[in-house]
């Protein structure tokens, strides 16, 4: 074949090419006003059905695009030199141009949701512990937070960002070693709340606090619950493996995502620690109360909510005593199959044991030794008759089916049981649970109230008027814990114990002994483990915890214990928080100079 | 301004440069010779071959004495002509349109909007100027050549010494022509885009804490920011500082009639002339000692330790009446480090003492609240009154008679550190006129778009024009990376100091392929000897060639022009001599290579 011939047969071939695609390409057309429209070719019908297309993702930036057509197909070198610069640029501490790299690598990957995320922490985390002036950081925290609002404008829908940005305002604000100055800084910001009121619906109602301004935990909750809504309504997209998109993945390949759990914890924590930063700024009475009420309302509605485990089955936090009662009940009837058969094979396991473990068994639990508790254990396991025990030994087949039904729903509502409890543990929502039912009560009021007057007035010198207000708060936080003892082991009761430090410092003041029958002396010896037991000794030496006169301002309320970490995904991110301090022996040195 | 070397003088620099400069010379030229001397003698023979090559030598040193101005001229004017045919005042059209939509792609909310659009302006000058004379340069001859009409240039008594000079004039001029006019219009843009005023709200004004009778407020925000300002009971009054930049005020009117007016901008852009000093370190127990590091990558800046001895001084000279007769006014930024937090909302404490060099003389420390990122001052009093009562005068107290003086930074809080590099301090000696500083930035373009150009016409003169192309930007790409290219062939071929991981191109290549991490050893046997000294050898081949040509980021005065610093006359006298200098080996090696090619008959 000469030239020519080669040249039409490469044109026919690719005429011949021109007919799939095209036909994999159609576009999609709008509904006409007779109905008809035209879903179009494959590619617009996938586009369609996970919201891939440009505009379904989110705004356009004309700046965006020049800049993508620009570099004629070299946006990802472009891209990777832009980063190098943005590292090298935060190394040298050259601010202005990070930040404006930045924007240019947001304009090439505006639709990469990892970068407004990992340059949002960047920003509000990193560069903003660079400053030593507060008013900086909290300046760089705020342009951290408006950086990834900048991305939910360009990934609507998009609930890992919107999530992030719920998390910014509370945690970065609400957390950070200068949480006291930052929130004071942002309840007078109104630029700032002005730049939020356009993206939070009804934010002069919702987002109010105490003194009647914003405050930043219950705009977290606002931010939370948009980043709930895009789940719940089905619009999340698929593209950011939200959680809509669990749905069709296989669990193997869930590897990212945030978990539902978590991510539906948000909006019930933002209100808790709302509700306990009040305590913190000495509010206290119908406000505080008003406000656990409706953090334990909504973490009760959070308890209600169908919550996807990694086992493809649905679980409600609330339903553990009632699949617990549920097991109870089958148990019962599963006996009652059977008379007797249950002891029966109890009696058989119990033969079967060595006299190691009968002895473990029979020796008090506060005598045993380390080997016998554990005999103990395995003894314990050995003796539970379980469901499939009991269906085995069954004789009948008519009986035998009907308990091997009893059994299988057993062990079913057991798996969902130990899955409702592990998963409440995630979120910790017991002690969450309690904690705001306990706070609504008087005698939470008078504890938090009568500890805040007696530091304040600690740390002003009226040591008299700060004893009165201690040992009020003493009788308070007995009632409390008398009724809900489950509170007194619990890790955010160490305010509580630093308290009693400074009431002891208090007493060595007035030079009077620490009370012989001090009335929380079970919570003191529980954390410190029987080293610090002021009510045994005389002529103890006192507590010399100054804490109460430190220059830094008001002392923390121990009101009732703080949370603990609240989930550990977030510990997962990119770029590590620094805390307001750049030395890594931060937290290790108290605040000792004044 | 971050200054990672402070520059030499010039008269010590040109000593020192001319000195490794005549020896690169010498070895080039006898590197050349014998080059040549060898390709000759290989076509013609031993003999021959050295005739030819002392034949085509001192033909060119006399053909240099004979070079006609009216000929380059000429030669210049065709070049000129040529390039405006070719439309090159499209991209002059380009940077108009750049500096039309700068806006989609400047950041809004920049806290230091002056050096952003000094940086925007003068980067994208830069880029848009080189590439342009980049391609200017290299199709020209080429094209003339592939179509013939060199002949015609030739023929007529026009020497190898003018056509290459004349193109490079040529092209140096319409760059000049573009050059000057994007300056003007990028002066425009920064200092219309700076531009800004405030409106006040007089329903803000309150009475001051701070000034007896007179008024304190704050203006409405404009631009992302708003100042707050005193006003004396005169009416006058000077804004903070913000973004860079503040505002006199002024009342007119009194009382419920008063009104605020707010004046332009001042300071934003500026050039300010520094006298930097020499910096050493005391350690805790006050002697000489080497600054503590306290972990940070960058180690620009080093620290010292608060609530000791240990300082920083440094050490100024020309301190004397005449040049100072009222005071010193002296500026520093410090970077802070905490060990422990201490009072959140107040900065850490310092002071200043101004000392004698040559006996113990001191003065009580001035105290200050350190403030980070951001420049601070203190104009200290030529006379100022002790606790005693007794005034003194600075200069006789505590400057010598060479006019040195030491000014010692402590750091008052214990735990806590400063940090500070020796161009973190200085005495502000004056300003240079913005307008002029901003035209010494595009001065250091102007010098960059010749030495492309005479890079350019050479490789043009015996290359192809897409290899020259190639050639010209290997080159200019290889220049703006000079200082990581030798790096990384130092930590190639001494692997055990080496102060870049990952090995060199082939190393690399295998490396991310396998998403290898460069810390790892490169484990493949024998195979990772002979990938590494292949490496050594391309490695040695981009050193050399690194070596060769110009530094292109010893050019770059941005920094200067955007932090508001005069770009200092040692530095740009040192570029303009560098840049000569290429010009002119480049001019030498085209008209040699032109002359290989034997293109006249």
């Amino acid at each position: 074949m000469n030239s020519f011939q080669w040249k039409v047969l490469y044109i026919a071939l690719m005429a011949v090419l021109l007919l799939p695609i095209s036909y994999i390409s159609r576009p999609s057309t709008p509904p006409r006003k007779d109905g008809e429209s035209n879903p179009g070719g494959l590619l617009a019908q996938k586009r369609a059905q996970y919201n891939l297309a440009q505009a379904n993702l989110g705004e356009i930036d004309p700046a965006s695009e020049t800049m993508k057509l620009a570099l004629l197909g070299m946006r990802g070198v472009a891209a990777n030199i832009l980063w190098t610069k943005a590292n090298h640029y935060k190394k040298t501490e050259d601010w202005p141009k990070m930040m404006a790299t930045l924007e240019q690598i947001t304009n090439l990957q505006p639709n990469f949701i990892s970068v407004w995320q990992f340059q949002g922490w960047n920003v509000s985390y990193n560069v903003s512990v660079e400053f030593d002036n507060y008013l900086h950081r909290y300046f760089w925290v705020k342009r951290g937070i408006r950086f990834l609002i900048e991305g939910t404008r360009y990934n609507r829908d998009e609930p890992r960002l919107l999530w992030d940005v719920a998390w910014f305002f509370g945690q970065k604000i609400g957390r950070a070693d200068e949480h006291k100055q930052f929130r004071e800084e942002f309840r007078k910001d109104e630029d700032f709340h002005d730049f939020i009121r356009d993206h939070v619906i009804d934010f002069d109602n919702k987002s109010i606090g105490p003194f009647n301004k914003p405050d930043n935990w219950r705009v977290s909750h606002q931010w939370y619950l948009i980043a709930q809504e895009t789940v719940d309504s089905g619009r999340a997209n698929m593209r950011g493996r939200s959680l809509q998109s669990m749905i069709e993945e296989k669990p193997h390949e869930r590897n990212k995502g945030k978990s539902p759990v978590l991510f539906h914890s948000g909006p019930g924590m933002a209100l808790i620690n709302y509700s306990a930063a009040l305590a913190d700024e000495g509010i206290f009475d119908e406000f505080s109360e008003s406000a656990w009420a409706e953090a334990g309302a909504v973490w009760q509605s959070f308890g209600n909510r169908e919550i996807r485990t990694s086992r493809d089955f649905y679980i409600r936090l609330n339903e553990e005593e009632a699949l617990e009662a549920e097991v109870i009940e089958l148990t019962q009837q599963l006996g009652t199959l059977q008379p007797g058969l249950m002891e029966e094979i109890k009696l058989k396991k119990q033969q079967s044991l060595s006299e190691e473990m009968i002895l473990a068994l029979e020796t008090p639990v506060d005598q045993v030794t380390e080997e016998q508790a554990q005999l103990h254990a395995e003894a314990a396991r050995l003796l539970m008759v379980s469901p499939a025990d009991i269906v085995e030994q069954i004789k009948d087949d008519a009986t035998r089916s009907k308990a091997r039904w009893l059994a299988e729903t057993i062990n079913d509502k057991m798996t969902h049981a130990t899955f409702v409890k592990q998963y409440r543990n995630i979120v910790n929502f017991d002690y969450w649970r309690t904690r705001c039912t306990v706070e609504q009560s008087e005698d939470s009021n008078q504890a938090k109230k009568h500890l805040y007057q007696a530091d304040n007035d600690h740390r002003e010198g009226r040591l008299l008027q700060a004893q009165r207000n201690y040992e009020i708060a003493w009788d308070a936080w007995a009632n409390i814990y008398d009724k809900y003892p489950q509170l007194q082991e619990d890790v955010g009761t160490e305010d509580v114990v630093s308290a009693v430090k400074r009431y002891d410092n208090l007493l060595g003041q007035l030079d009077q002994e620490f009370p012989a029958d001090f009335k929380l002396k079970r919570v003191v010896d529980f954390h410190e483990r029987g080293r610090y037991r002021p009510w045994e000794e005389t002529g103890h030496t006192h507590s010399s915890d100054h804490s109460s006169s430190s220059s830094e301002g008001p002392v923390l309320t121990p009101s009732l214990p703080v949370a603990p970490d609240e989930g550990t995904e977030q510990g997962k991110q990119e770029a590590p928080e620094d805390t307001g301090n750049k030395s890594s022996a931060d937290t290790a040195i108290p605040a000792t100079d004044g | 301004m971050v200054v990672e070397e402070l520059p030499l003088p010039f008269s010590e620099w040109l000593v020192q440069s001319s000195r490794y400069g005549l020896a690169a010379v010498a070895v080039f030229l006898i590197g050349s010779l014998f080059f040549s001397y060898l390709v000759t003698a290989f076509r013609y023979g031993a003999s021959e071959g050295f005739y030819l090559t002392a034949k085509v030598m001192f033909r060119g040193v006399g053909e240099f004495f004979q070079i006609s101005p009216r000929r380059i001229t000429a030669m210049a004017g065709l070049a000129f002509k040529e390039a405006v045919r070719r439309r090159v005042l499209v991209s002059f059209a380009v940077f108009i349109a750049i500096l039309l939509f700068a806006g989609w792609f400047l950041d809004t909310e920049s806290t230091q909007p002056g050096q952003l659009y000094i940086s925007f302006v003068l980067t994208s000058t830069n880029f848009l100027v080189l590439a342009l004379v980049l391609l200017l340069s290299v199709f020209s001859l080429p094209t003339d050549i592939k179509q013939k009409t060199i002949y015609t240039v030739v023929t007529k008594p026009v020497r190898a010494w003018e056509v290459v000079l004349g193109r490079i004039t040529g092209f140096c001029a319409i760059g000049t022509l573009i050059l000057l006019a994007m300056g003007v219009f990028s002066y425009w843009f920064v200092v219309r885009g700076l531009a800004h005023n405030h409106v006040v709200n007089t329903d803000d004004i309150r009475p001051s804490e701070l000034i007896e009778g007179g008024v304190e407020g704050a203006t409405l925000k404009n631009r992302n920011h708003f100042h707050s300002f005193p006003v004396d009971t005169n009416g006058q009054g000077k804004t903070d500082m913000r973004m860079g930049h503040w505002h006199e005020v002024g009342r007119q009117g009194e009382g419920e009639n008063a009104s605020y007016q707010v004046g332009r901008a001042r300071d934003g852009l500026a050039a300010r002339i520094p006298e930097y000093g020499k910096l050493r370190f005391l350690d805790r127990t006050g002697a000489l000692a080497e600054p503590i590091s306290v972990g940070y990558e960058w180690t620009y800046r080093g620290y010292f330790e608060g609530g000791t001895l240990a300082a920083a001084i440094w050490r100024l000279e020309g301190i004397t009446p005449e040049n100072f007769p009222d005071g010193l006014e002296i500026f520093w930024s410090i970077s802070v480090f905490r060990t422990h937090k201490g009072d959140i909302e107040k900065g850490v404490s310092g002071s200043w003492t101004l000392a004698h060099p040559e006996n113990d003389n001191q003065s009580p420390p001035i105290p200050f609240e350190s403030k980070e990122f951001s420049l601070d001052s203190l104009y200290i009093e030529r006379e100022f009154e002790l606790a005693t009562g007794e005034t003194i005068d600075i200069f006789k107290e505590y400057a010598d008679d060479k006019g040195r003086m030491d000014f010692i930074l402590r750091c008052d809080d214990r735990g806590q550190y400063f940090g500070v590099a020796q161009a973190d301090f200085y005495q502000h000696v004056g300003d240079r006129n913005f307008a002029w500083n901003f035209a010494k930035g595009y001065l250091s373009i102007w010098i960059q778009m010749t030495l492309v150009i005479g890079m350019g016409v050479m490789f043009s003169t015996f290359l192809s024009a897409p290899v020259a192309l190639l050639a010209t930007l290997g080159s200019v790409v290889m220049g703006f990376f000079t200082s990581h290219v030798k790096e990384l062939a130092l930590s190639v071929f001494n692997p055990e100091n080496s102060t870049i991981d990952g090995g060199g191109p082939i190393e690399s290549l295998i490396r991310l392929v396998n998403q290898m991490n460069v810390s790892v050893d490169l484990d493949l046997g024998f195979a990772t000897a002979v990938i590494q000294a292949l490496d050594a050898v391309i490695m040695a081949f981009m050193w050399a060639v690194a070596v060769m040509v110009p530094d292109f980021s010893r050019f770059d005065m941005v920094g200067y022009v955007a932090e508001g610093f005069n770009v200092p006359a040692d530095v740009w006298c040192q570029q303009l001599v560098v840049g000569l200098a290429y010009s002119f080996v480049v001019t030498c090696l085209g008209y040699f290579l032109l002359r290989t090619r034997e293109i006249a008959a």
